[in-house]
């Protein structure tokens, strides 16, 4: 659990770095599983770009461990002191990158409200691929204004006037060790530089059950999204895996996440 | 021409502040360096010698540094603040400072209502560990601004998240008043010349911010400013004419920066 005053400047800076989140045997857990998923990861389905990232989901039986995390008091404790009792569990991911740098980019649009824990497996710094972010930058107006800078990834200039990269956007450098975690705001801007083209990261998902209109009307959108993506960017005909929608240990927890889920219309049945 | 080009202003708009490289000649670092130095041995004479190191704040507007005294004339200075703010902002001051220390995190906007920019160049190598200006990038803007007035950032639990801009002698930083700013790990004796800007009041609320300015740079002044008024009669007599000094002369005397005395 996180002290009143971290979740006052989790919400003015849009993040917080967690120290020693997880121990020593719960990391060689999470590594060994981490090297389960890589090696049944089609490699076919990288995401190419400046990343060159391969993701898939932890919610499948050979990553047991790591999938309960989404479960775990430590985080889903914090994610409830952030958004509320009703938060959503919405996934927790495995992110292979062999590119050194991930554009400066926020997880969402507006009125999508939630929260991502991530951590990285190996000791990174500002010159080896730590989340960089920018402080505050989850604020709709400083969002806004951000979008008017040129940033060279997201949408080059001329060759004389190309655009700002990566390293020459003010940041704050996340650095962590093994077992330490970021937790950042969906909407906070952030990047990556210089990162090993072995860089691994897990990352633990959380929404806030949308309550006004408009964040009605945005997790609908962000549904509807989330569903086209899934079909075109993965083999695989539902983006939820079926071992973890089954909940063979009737987990009420994640029953009642995936009956939202369902209602949202983020998991979906598909013909093949 | 203008000194900054489209990206540059739209960088300095969302961030509140940005860093020119190389502005500086070695040539011109030198006769900075020289004027620093002999404005603060006079200083220092005047100090008791037992005295712990101290910060001093000091005009520049005086003939003993001719070249610091220009700087807000320097058409890479006053073009730059006229592209960023608007053709008609005033140059309040050309001052060094001896600091000492950390400086904890502040603005320097006196008044909700009053705008202005400073540029500030550092004389000695700084980077985050020894002293380099800290900014939290795009603070300068509400409602951002507003909130981090209710985060004890002093509390050794909080960690203020921050940009370092590390700087080489040479560069100069600009900055929004508004935009939230500190220091840490300095020597004593870090060293830092600056001009600064006043945006001309638009409306009665800026009108209001101007005078409530006036008040406030009396009292800080009166604290950390080592010798004399920081507007020095040789500056005031305009020597050379200049129609852009005198427009800003005219304009501090209209608000009460000069008393009619110091002319």
């Amino acid at each position: 659990m996180i002290t009143e005053q971290q979740i006052h400047q989790f919400h003015t800076f849009g993040f917080l770095v967690l120290k020693n989140m997880l121990n020593e045997k719960e990391l060689k857990i999470v590594n060994e599983e981490f090297d389960k998923g890589l090696a049944k990861k089609d490699k076919g389905e990288l995401i190419a770009g400046a990343r060159v990232q391969l993701n898939w989901s932890n919610l499948e039986p050979h990553s047991s461990f790591t999938a309960s995390l989404l479960e775990d008091q430590r985080f889903y404790g914090i994610a409830q002191q952030l958004w509320g009792e009703d938060v959503v569990g919405k996934n927790s991911q495995a992110n292979h990158y062999a590119g050194n740098r991930s554009p400066w980019h926020p997880d969402v649009g507006p009125n999508v409200h939630g929260c991502k824990f991530v951590f990285y497996l190996s000791p990174v710094d500002a010159d080896s691929g730590a989340l960089r972010v920018i402080p505050g930058s989850h604020r709709p107006e400083f969002s806004d204004r951000i979008k008017k800078v040129r940033l060279k990834d997201n949408d080059p200039g001329p060759p004389e006037d190309p655009g700002l990269a990566v390293n020459e956007v003010p940041f704050c450098s996340c650095d962590s060790q093994p077992g330490d975690v970021v937790l950042f705001n969906y909407l906070l801007w952030h990047a990556s530089w210089h990162g090993s083209d072995d860089r691994r990261m897990v990352s633990l998902q959380y929404w806030k059950n949308p309550k006004t209109p408009e964040e009605k009307e945005a997790m609908a959108a962000m549904a509807s999204g989330f569903v086209k993506r899934s079909h075109e960017k993965l083999t695989v005909v539902q983006p939820y895996p079926e071992f973890w929608l089954s909940n063979p240990e009737n987990n009420p927890l994640r029953a009642q996440w995936i009956e939202w889920l369902r209602e949202w219309g983020f998991i979906e049945s598909i013909p093949v | 021409m203008q000194m900054l080009n489209e990206q540059q202003v739209t960088f300095f708009e969302t961030f509140g502040f940005i860093i020119l490289r190389k502005v500086f000649s070695e040539e011109e670092l030198a006769k900075m360096n020289d004027e620093f130095e002999t404005s603060l041995k006079i200083i220092q004479r005047e100090r008791p010698d037992n005295e712990p190191p101290k910060h001093f704040n000091w005009s520049n507007l005086g003939p003993e540094t001719p070249f610091l005294s220009l700087l807000p004339e320097d058409t890479r200075i006053c073009e730059t603040a006229e592209q960023l703010f608007s053709k008609n902002v005033v140059a309040v001051s050309s001052n060094s400072n001896r600091r000492v220390g950390d400086t904890r995190w502040h603005t320097d906007q006196s008044h909700p209502h009053s705008y202005g920019l400073k540029f500030a160049a550092y004389l000695q190598p700084l980077n985050s560990d020894n002293g380099a200006f800290r900014v939290i990038p795009g603070s300068h803007k509400q409602p951002f601004n507003d909130t981090l007035k209710h985060i004890e950032m002093d509390n050794p639990e909080i960690t203020v998240p921050y940009y370092s801009c590390d700087s080489a002698p040479g560069d100069i930083i600009i900055f929004n008043f508004a935009t939230w700013h500190s220091s840490w790990g300095g020597s004593f004796d870090r060293r830092m010349c600056t001009v600064d800007f006043y945006k001309n009041p638009e409306t009665p609320e800026e009108v209001e911010g101007t005078y409530d300015q006036v008040i406030v740079d009396e009292k800080v002044y009166a604290n950390i400013r080592a010798s004399g008024s920081g507007f020095h009669p040789h500056w005031l007599a305009n020597a050379n004419n200049s129609p852009r000094r005198q427009r800003w002369i005219d304009w501090l005397r209209k608000y009460g920066f000069v008393k009619s005395e110091a002319a």
